[in-house]
């Protein structure tokens, strides 16, 4: 048996994370290029830069509503790989083959096993003592 | 207590699961690099860089380390791990382990 699906989740998140992070960088680029451009026409005539600084609103507008669409979708990443790693463990504690060494030490399975007579003794006592009857 | 080589796997997967959250922390680093870049402060630039390349180094790390994971489930399928899923197994032992102790509280309590 393998994990195939275990490998499908880990490249899906991965993608999803390397996807997400490459656009948001991107945007960073975009941002950037833009700005120079204004910079550029710094010495134009005054309703052309206007038109500049109100297209450029209208860019860091959509940016941060990219930003903000993205954002949860990095954290759901980050998610389905700690989902993952949480289910490797319990795959490691659940499904371990009861180990030999453990059955073979009669003397710790003695240590284990309850003395049902002391605590029925024990019962005895407190209720004479605690609760008086007798 | 588990065996040593199921300790190391846990551990491993421990330092993975560490390693995610600085992704996110370095994630909302980028973000308010990001952000303050586009307020016009052009200093962070260097900053942003270096969150993003951070993140891109733990990512890779991260990714390297489940494969090999993965794959080391899937070396041990057979041998220390029962290839089934979803054992329903219960913690048995810690019902005892508990009656024992209050054994030993009744004991204190009535010398």
């Amino acid at each position: 048996m393998s994990h195939q699906a275990l490998f499908e989740r880990l490249d899906q998140s991965l993608e999803l994370l390397s996807v997400k992070l490459a656009e948001l960088i991107k945007l960073a680029a975009v941002e950037d290029s833009e700005r120079q451009d204004l910079d550029d026409n710094n010495n134009s005539d005054e309703s052309k830069i206007e038109s500049q600084l109100s297209s450029d609103l209208m860019v860091a507008t959509a940016g941060v509503s990219m930003v903000s669409s993205h954002t949860p979708q990095l954290i759901k990443g980050v998610q389905d790989l700690l989902s993952l790693t949480r289910t490797i463990r319990e795959t490691w504690l659940l499904n371990q083959i009861p180990n030999n060494s453990r059955d073979e030490s009669q003397e710790e399975a003695v240590a284990r096993e309850i003395d049902y007579d002391h605590l029925q003794q024990l019962l005895d006592t407190a209720i004479d003592t605690i609760v008086g009857i007798n | 207590m588990q065996s040593p080589y199921v300790q190391e796997r846990l551990q491993a997967l421990e330092v993975v699961d560490l390693k995610l959250c600085s992704i996110l922390q370095e994630a909302s680093q980028v973000v308010s690099t990001f952000s303050e870049i586009k307020k016009g402060n052009q200093q962070m630039k260097p900053q942003f860089n270096r969150h993003v390349s951070q993140l891109y180094t733990d990512l890779e790390f991260v990714s390297k380390e489940l494969r090999q994971e993965i794959k080391y489930l899937d070396e041990n399928m057979g041998k220390r791990l029962l290839p089934i899923n979803n054992v329903n197994k219960k913690g048995i032992h810690q019902d005892d382990d508990k009656l024992k102790e209050q054994i030993e509280i009744m004991e204190h309590v009535l010398e």
